[in-house]
């Protein structure tokens, strides 16, 4: 296509005409290119400003998690059943004291049907058992106890036509644990503070035995109140680090952890699963 | 000067010096460039220090988007559209464009021969500059730049058709403008040598 005349003229004259600007405006180009630089401020650092953004959040989420956490496990520790316990067989330092009394319902259920002569041999038995299983708690060394655990809950789910077999297996039993013992002599000064209450609690709970016959109710019954009086004679008014830092003293020295005070239970979810399968 | 020069021997040097921020370069960029831009901006706005003003926008837009360059097409095509865009941004910021309907109708000489017109660069700026702003936009965008209607008509949000008769209304405008000017430089052209005759 043919262009046009003045079209053709205007393009030809002045499509590479040169207009020579003033000397300052190379100068006005420099610092207007200087101040737009600066005007990039922090908040245009994109990508560390997302860093800090999700860090943030990350922080703040931890802090509301464990604080509402913190009561939940209260509530929840209070709670768990019998069955739950009784699974359990990995060697928790906080489930100790649950897998104790389990022993002694055991102990209830041998209690019950053996003849008045081999019960005292058999109480006997139980208490050293729950000497074993209290002096290897405090063991790093878990394995041994998973056995014990084993052979003491094992015969609770059989029915109680085994309940002749299991008094005949606790001397067994009673042969592990004076072998554990020698074993774990350094760790004899923990088993001796902690022997006093455990027998406490043997007694209370042989006691209810010849009363009750729905043995697993009563044992959590008793187990709740337990509970119930660790939660109120320990008054929370320390703050929340010095609990932490208590607890973490407490596990440096290779003394009993108490998870309430730290405010989360490794023990946890595992107790809920758990429970569910039952 | 002479060694900024021998640096950049060729457009793609420049334009990956451009790409790193290279100081150098700007500064060779800004010197082989700016008197054309500075043409093509006082084509659109006629006021000089606005269209300078202009300029120097459309070079921070250059150098800030150097990396778009592809190396599709000239290196001066591409400056040149970044600048006419600024150019027009302005205009439409300061609502400059508008479409003049009542302008006169005028008619052609078609038979007009401009070959050897007397008229200089600038007389022909100082023409555009007394078109309408509709008009002159219309104009340089179609007879100077080479934009289509259609471009023209996506750029300024305008009919195709609009664009079409601004840019016929435009041509009629400058060739009576033309005729008067090229008739006026003769009369004084012919008083001059008359004078000069007399002495």
């Amino acid at each position: 296509m043919k262009k046009h005349p003045v079209d053709d003229l205007f393009s030809r004259k002045l499509r590479d005409a040169e207009i020579t600007p003033r000397e300052e405006a190379y100068q006005k180009l420099q610092e207007r290119m200087q101040s737009k630089k600066r005007r990039l401020g922090w908040w245009q650092q994109g990508p560390w400003l997302a860093a800090a953004g999700v860090s943030l959040l990350l922080i703040a989420g931890w802090l509301v998690w464990t604080n509402t956490n913190s009561e939940d496990t209260l509530t929840a520790q209070a709670k768990p059943t019998i069955e739950s316990i009784a699974k359990q067989k990995s060697a928790q330092l906080a489930k100790s004291n649950a897998v104790e009394e389990k022993s002694t319902d055991r102990k209830e259920i041998v209690n019950q049907q053996i003849s008045p002569e081999k019960q005292i041999a058999a109480n006997e038995s139980v208490t050293t058992v729950q000497k074993s299983s209290k002096i290897e708690s405090s063991l790093p060394v878990l394995k041994s106890e998973e056995k014990q655990v084993a052979q003491v809950t094992e015969p609770t789910k059989n029915d109680k036509v085994q309940d002749v077999i299991i008094a005949h297996e606790s001397p067994k039993a009673v042969a592990q644990t004076t072998i554990t013992n020698t074993e774990s002599k350094p760790t004899e000064k923990t088993v001796v503070l902690q022997l006093p209450e455990l027998q406490q609690s043997l007694l209370a709970a042989n006691e209810k035995v010849p009363v009750e016959k729905e043995i697993s109710t009563a044992s959590v019954e008793s187990k709740n109140s337990k509970f119930d009086e660790n939660i109120l004679n320990q008054p929370r008014k320390s703050t929340r680090m010095a609990k932490v830092w208590k607890q973490l003293k407490n596990a440096k020295n290779g003394e009993k952890v108490d998870w309430d005070e730290v405010g989360f239970n490794p023990n946890k979810l595992l107790a809920k699963a758990t429970g569910k399968d039952f | 000067m002479v060694k900024i020069l021998q640096l950049f021997t060729n457009e793609g040097q420049i334009v990956i010096a451009l790409q790193k921020g290279d100081p150098k370069a700007q500064r060779y960029f800004y010197d082989k460039y700016a008197t054309r831009m500075l043409a093509v901006c006082v084509r659109y706005l006629t006021d000089q220090m606005e269209a300078e003003d202009v300029m120097i926008e459309g070079f921070m837009k250059v150098f800030e988007r150097i990396d778009q360059f592809k190396g599709e097409g000239s290196f001066e095509g591409w400056v040149r559209r970044l600048i006419t865009n600024e150019a027009l941004m302005r205009l439409r910021s300061r609502r400059h464009i508008e479409v003049d309907i009542e302008a006169p109708e005028v008619q052609y000489q078609t038979n007009f021969d401009w070959a050897d017109t007397s008229l200089e660069t600038d007389d022909l700026l100082l023409l555009i500059g007394k078109l309408p702003t509709g008009y002159r936009t219309i104009f340089n965008l179609y007879a100077i730049e080479g934009y289509s209607h259609a471009e023209i008509a996506e750029q300024l949000g305008i009919s195709e058709s609009t664009s079409k008769s601004q840019l016929h209304r435009a041509r009629g405008l400058l060739q009576q403008m033309l005729k008067e000017m090229e008739s006026l430089n003769r009369t004084t052209e012919a008083m001059e040598n008359i004078k000069k005759q007399k002495i």
